[in-house]
């Protein structure tokens, strides 16, 4: 008990270790203040897009304004003043960069300080001889920069930002975009179909297996901004492609909104696999600033035998709130969803995943585990649904939930519906403390606290980890160390 | 529905009506009781789907206020009971007859000093005093939309006072008769058990249902288990097809209290049973468990809330349901460890098997906790048999139907070998044979239609 408390006091005297909290002083474009259908167009006119493309965000808009915001989240958050944000800020330039030495220096200096590589040879979080992987950057509302263009380009893909997307190839967009979170689907994908300023857009062509892990960087800079990026990923028939996604942001001391929309679209045989690992800026240890990550995702499964798989790493965020989903339509399509959640301090997450079974002999894994600390308070909720065509489907998910010190919460609600007779659903779910005969035999060995700590939560979380793909599976043990630090025990 | 679905707080206004005239109105507390019911259920309404613990139980079928508040006193016999090895046992039998208890029918002589076992009708008029500590007390009208409804209809019900130390030689068996006649009727019963410290008691529910109309049972009942008192508690619903069985049971121990519920529910159109338990006192142990069986329309709900507020204490549940027909099965529950409630140990098991591709099931286990040195978990799991356990006895000259039923029963045992008390076990599994007979034979394929 003793060595609990000690690194419980020990986390809280550490405070803040967000490496990430610089500002890049940066000169920036911003439109006004607000939200009103003058802003919609002046975004639309600003990224040049299409006439339909500027109908559906008013129609969005239009809607959104008859929405009311949802209270059922178990995480309260004060009300978010909408008419008090900037919806675009953009980093000036004269000109677009035709190639990365035309870029503002200052960006990539801050790429390179936040670990992101622009320069086409390097790679992620220095693991050498690791492969390539492509990167998008997005910086505030903008796309600033796509690596392994052209590489992509020789095979079909096509990968960049959305923006640009809407104009070389508008049939994809226009077909894909809201298909699989329509505007009207909940207000946060509401707002964002409305005011949503950059994103990715990936396309596998049929039978083509994407070379290179994709990847998309995003970076929160300016003061007062929401971010609200949407990204669209669309494997044809046969195709694979495994898509990386990763964040951070300022320190300050006021919440800053995060409501992004992320679509996947998979059509017969292909697959998709999509990681996150979000390090937004969670907060001060007293629960000042932070970012609200108020995310809507989902992956339809459309094609038989396709899959999706979805991995998070949630350490950031003041309060993270999504769930990563898939539609299971095709007959013998997949869904996986691993997720790691860390909260610590004054946290809040309310994260999970809804797995439909709409085909038959669909299957889904769901795995989840959930670490609380300091004041933190995290709830999984997900829901398992088979309808009556899910014949032969299967379900199976695990929650395990570890709690460190006695301030935290852990919570788990997990809803099961099954219409079919012939489905399989199994549910199990766990909550826990780390064990003190687990510590006393870590330490009799020589360990710290700390890396006690590290290493029975990095063994509590190895089944998800262990789906990462490699680059980002070594920054995330070191980011479970880092989010606990000194946590506890 | 143009008028029932605007209707948001159906029979609230009969009883504003009628409760004025009930057993105790005119004593101030018993008004202010009834009034703060009726307030909490305008200020809530008809639960909807929207609630979360109502999810999947739609109760739009009560808007149209069809049913009509059960006059007093029909005078019927006693119809024949479900259970012999139940009926048969030595027990304190009080009857109650569509919400009323019907001295003629009970037998309590023989009480040992320092029980009372009576209506609440009669104490409430003859002296409301000794219940108003207790009365009221236990049950959260807020979180009990339905309870609230029916304290405002508070009137008469089984009342059990048993005295410090006093272990009951005898079962309270219960025995709760619906009689509808011809019309659709109501009824509002309210129980309430309280046991002081050490003392020991087991108290058995039969519901049944005499031929007749539809109806619609709204029940209450509230326990209070002092320190180190026991209560064994075993419920069997049977209620007809035609009828609404709501039953809400808050329960409230105190330190080293233990409480033991079973409930099998095979009746009813709807049929819920909502417990909720507060473990108050440290050391605390609570056992919820149940069989749900189910056909043709029904729906059937267990929900439960169990809620850990001191240290050391234990909760355990096993629920366990079939479902035929075009029947919907729900099992919400929900662990709630408090702040401060160390060493608590809390588990909980759901299954249900579907006997019939248009069988439904909804479940939602809850886990929700703020201490750090616990054990929690939950287990669900919802499918078909196991074919290849069917083959498996198949293949051994056991008819399908007969290799089907086996099985079913193999899966219900876990559940029924939780109860302490032979004959209930006994009368219960001899209940679930007889409902796997008529019910899993019908067809070539032994599935119910």
């Amino acid at each position: 008990m003793v060595s609990n408390t000690e690194a419980i006091d020990q986390v809280r005297s550490i405070g803040d270790q967000y490496k990430y909290g610089f500002v890049t002083d940066i000169d920036s474009e911003f439109a006004p203040k607000g939200l009103n259908e003058d802003i919609i167009r002046l975004i639309s006119k600003k990224k040049e897009e299409p006439e339909w493309m500027l109908e559906m965000r008013l129609k969005a808009y239009a809607h959104w304004l008859t929405m009311e915001e949802p209270t059922w989240q178990k995480p309260k958050y004060s009300a978010i003043d909408y008419q008090d944000s900037y919806y675009y800020a953009a980093p000036k330039t004269t000109e677009k960069p035709k190639t990365l030495d035309d870029v503002d220096p200052k960006l990539l200096e801050t790429y390179e300080k936040l670990g992101i590589p622009l320069r086409e040879q390097e790679v992620l979080a220095g693991v050498q001889g690791a492969p390539a992987v492509a990167v998008d950057a997005v910086f505030d509302s903008v796309s600033v920069a796509t690596t392994y263009k052209a590489k992509l380009e020789e095979q079909g893909i096509i990968f960049g930002s959305i923006s640009e997307a809407m104009k070389t190839h508008p049939e994809l967009v226009r077909k894909y975009l809201g298909s699989v979170v329509p505007y009207g689907d909940n207000f946060f994908a509401a707002l964002n179909a409305a005011v949503f300023t950059d994103g990715s857009f990936v396309y596998i062509p049929k039978g083509v297996r994407c070379p290179m892990e994709l990847s998309t960087y995003f970076r929160i800079n300016a003061e007062n901004t929401g971010q609200f990026e949407r990204t669209l990923i669309v494997a044809d028939e046969g195709s694979y492609v495994s898509y990386l996604e990763g964040c951070t942001a300022p320190q300050r001391d006021e919440n800053q909104l995060h409501a992004a929309v992320v679509e996947l679209v998979a059509m017969d045989d292909a697959e998709i696999k999509y990681s996150t690992v979000q390090n937004w800026y969670p907060g001060d240890e007293h629960g000042r600033g932070g970012i609200y990550n108020f995310v809507t995702k989902r992956a339809a499964c459309r094609g038989r035998n396709s899959k999706v798989s979805w991995t998070q790493v949630e350490t950031g965020s003041a309060i993270t709130w999504k769930y990563p989903s898939c539609i299971l339509q095709g007959d013998n399509s997949t869904g996986e969803f691993y997720s790691v959640a860390i909260t610590n301090n004054a946290q809040l997450a309310d994260t999970g995943t809804k797995m439909i079974h709409i085909g038959k002999n669909t299957r889904s894994r769901i795995i989840s585990k959930g670490i609380s600390a300091g004041k933190s308070d995290q709830t999984y909720r997900g829901l398992v649904r088979m309808q009556r065509g899910a014949d032969s489907a299967r379900n199976y998910t695990q929650c395990d939930s570890l709690l460190i010190g006695d301030k935290c919460g852990a919570h788990t609600i997990p809803y099961i519906e099954s219409q079919n007779w012939s489905a399989q659903v199994e549910h199990e779910a766990t909550t826990s403390r780390i064990g003190e005969d687990q510590l006393f035999y870590c330490q009799q060995r020589g360990m710290g606290d700390e890396e006690a700590v590290a290493l029975i939560v990095n063994g509590f979380c190895r089944e998800v980890l262990q789906t990462l793909p490699m680059e980002f599976a070594v920054e995330a043990q070191k980011l479970v160390g880092i989010s606990l630090e000194g946590s506890v025990g | 529905m143009p008028d029932g679905s605007t209707n948001i707080t159906p029979y609230l206004a009969q009883a504003l009506e009628v409760s004025p005239t009930f057993a105790g109105a005119g004593v101030d507390w018993v008004d202010a009781l009834r009034n703060a019911g009726a307030q909490c259920y305008t200020d809530h309404g008809l639960p909807v789907r929207r609630d979360e613990y109502w999810r999947y139980t739609n109760l739009n079928s009560l808007r149209d206020e069809r049913f009509q508040l059960a006059s007093a006193d029909p005078l019927i016999g006693l119809p024949p009971l479900p259970h012999p090895s139940v009926s048969g046992l030595a027990s304190y039998r009080i009857v109650l007859v569509n919400g009323r208890v019907q001295p003629k029918l009970c037998m309590l002589d023989g009480m040992p000093d320092g029980v009372l076992i009576t209506d609440l009708g009669g104490i409430l008029v003859a002296a409301p005093e000794r219940l108003e500590p207790h009365l009221g007390r236990v049950v959260s009208l807020k979180d009990m939309p339905m309870a609230a409804l029916n304290t405002a209809f508070l009137q008469d019900g089984m009342a059990v006072f048993i005295d410090e130390e006093i272990v009951l030689d005898k079962p309270v068996h219960l025995i709760s008769i619906t009689a509808p006649g011809e019309g659709a009727m109501m009824v509002q019963p309210r129980h309430l058990v309280v046991m002081d410290k050490g003392a020991q008691a087991t108290l058995i529910e039969t519901h049944i249902s005499a031929a007749g109309g539809s109806s619609f049972n709204n029940i209450v009942t509230e326990l209070q288990v002092a320190e180190n008192a026991r209560l064994n508690h075993f419920v069997f619903q049977g209620e007809s097809e035609t009828s609404v069985h709501l039953s809400g049971t808050a329960v409230a121990l105190s330190a080293g209290a233990y409480y033991e519920s079973f409930v099998l529910q095979g009746g009813a159109a709807i049929g819920r049973s909502e417990i909720r338990a507060y473990l108050n006192g440290p050391g605390a142990d609570c056992r919820l468990d149940g069989v749900y069986l189910a056909t043709g329309n029904q729906l059937v709900d267990n929900t439960t809330y169990i809620e850990h507020a001191a240290p050391e204490c234990r909760s355990h549940q096993v629920y366990k349901g079939v479902l035929g027909g075009q029947s919907r099965g729900v099992f919400q529950g929900k662990t709630h460890v408090t702040r401060g409630a160390q060493q608590t140990d809390g588990r909980q098991l759901s299954q249900a098997l579907l006997l019939s591709p248009r069988a439904e099931i909804n479940v939602r286990p809850e886990l929700e906790i703020y201490a750090d040195d616990v054990k929690c978990s939950h287990g669900a799991t919802a499918g078909e048999l196991d074919e290849n356990a069917v083959f498996y006895l198949v293949s051994r000259g056991i008819t399908r139907p007969d290799a089907r039923r086996m099985l079913i029963e193999a899966f219900l045992s876990q559940a029924i070998s939780e109860i302490s008390l032979r004959p209930v076990g006994e009368g219960f599994s001899t209940h679930i044979q007889q409902w796997l007979g008529s019910h899993v034979d019908q067809s070539p394929d032994g599935d119910p239609s």
